[in-house]
């Protein structure tokens, strides 16, 4: 039994992985960016990509969403970023956070870090608590509110978020465009430092907490939180099937306990829960699946002999 | 008890709000590329950002 989950959960890990890799060279493709030090320039660079990979990034065949809706909110020329916003909206409507456990490059570096040996630690739930929430406040104010504020002052304003935080900038475009360009080395001061600082801080973090920045950092993954709930692609679970075992709250990156809420706005939607889980209570998918069990006594009590199975003698 | 294809009243305002949302969506996305954000975005894209890199 222990083997038949073991591996399961070993199969689904790897295949989860395979798509993360698969999504990072798509929205990383262009490998001569990084042998040039020099950014992308072509039309796809229009596009939002529905993942936080920084636009500067030298491989980055499209947009960051975070960069993208400083560029267009809050410019003179469009008071709201509409098309990001309907990017990130349609994304999200139609995944949730699904984005964030399959797709994303930094949460495939997060989960990479996870799995080197090393304890976890056990953050009191209080501070967990408090610390979900700013995430939800870095996407009100520093992305949202900036731009708004533009718009009343009429002044551009700095992207702070991107300016002294982003740690997918620093990883996928500052430390690369640093190292290939001399003039951008020299230039490279205090600010630098201290968003290296930052990443390393978080990658740190990692090693010893699964998922810290998307639990309590990332407003990508605060927005498409917002969908979790009633998204296409949902989560199920099925109490007469479950045993009670509790290993699929053991096994969840982000700390949710699928069973009191299949959909809770912290999932990522990563299906670790329901690799682990051999009485098939957890389901995942796009159509609304309900109790297998529910079906089974419906189905049953069905009359087995109704008037259309008589048959008429010649 | 509903039949298993059978929405249940639950279910319907949530179809309803992803229809909603999908729309407004469109509409935002169609809005935001007439209004020519694309352009502003892809010109965004194409230059190294020195604030998001750590330089300015």
């Amino acid at each position: 039994m222990f083997g038949v989950r073991g591996n399961r959960v070993k199969r689904h890990g790897r295949m989860r992985t395979l798509v993360q890799c698969a999504c990072a060279a798509l929205t990383n493709g262009y490998a001569a960016g990084f042998a040039r030090g020099k950014v992308f320039s072509g039309a796809s660079k229009g596009l939002c990509v529905p993942v936080l990979n920084c636009s500067s990034c030298p491989g980055a065949l499209g947009s960051c969403p975070i960069g993208a809706l400083r560029a267009a909110g809050g410019s003179p020329r469009h008071t709201i970023a509409f098309y990001v916003l309907g990017t990130l909206a349609l994304f999200g409507v139609v995944f949730g956070r699904l984005i964030c456990g399959f797709a994303c490059p930094f949460g495939l570096i997060q989960d990479l870090l996870a799995r080197i040996p090393a304890p976890k630690l056990n953050v009191p739930a209080a501070l967990d608590r408090v610390l979900r929430k700013v995430k939800y406040l870095i996407l009100a104010f520093l992305v949202l509110g900036i731009p708004a504020i533009s718009i009343v002052t009429g002044d551009s304003v700095a992207p702070f978020f991107c300016k002294l935080f982003c740690p997918a900038g620093t990883l996928e475009a500052g430390i690369p465009l640093v190292a290939l360009n001399p003039g951008l080395r020299d230039d490279a001061g205090l600010l630098f430092g201290w968003k290296v600082l930052v990443l390393v801080a978080i990658l740190l973090l990692c090693v010893f907490v699964r998922r810290p920045f998307c639990k309590w950092f990332c407003p990508l993954g605060a927005f498409y939180s917002l969908f979790n709930k009633f998204s296409f692609y949902h989560m199920d679970f099925d109490a007469h099937a479950c045993v009670g075992c509790k290993k699929c709250v053991h096994v969840c990156p982000m700390g949710v306990d699928v069973r009191d809420d299949p959909n809770n706005p912290e999932c990522i939607r990563c299906g670790s829960c329901k690799a682990t889980c051999l009485s098939h209570a957890i389901m995942s998918g796009w159509k609304a699946r309900g109790s297998q069990i529910e079906k089974d006594v419906a189905r049953l009590s069905e009359p087995a002999y109704t008037a259309k199975d008589r048959v008429v003698e010649s | 008890m509903p039949r298993p294809n059978q929405k249940t009243m639950r279910q319907l305002p949530v179809a309803w709000l992803r229809a909603a949302i999908i729309g407004a969506a469109a509409a935002a996305i169609a809005l935001g590329v007439t209004s020519n954000e694309f352009m502003t975005v892809l010109a965004k894209g194409v230059r190294v950002c020195l604030e998001c890199v750590g330089i300015g």
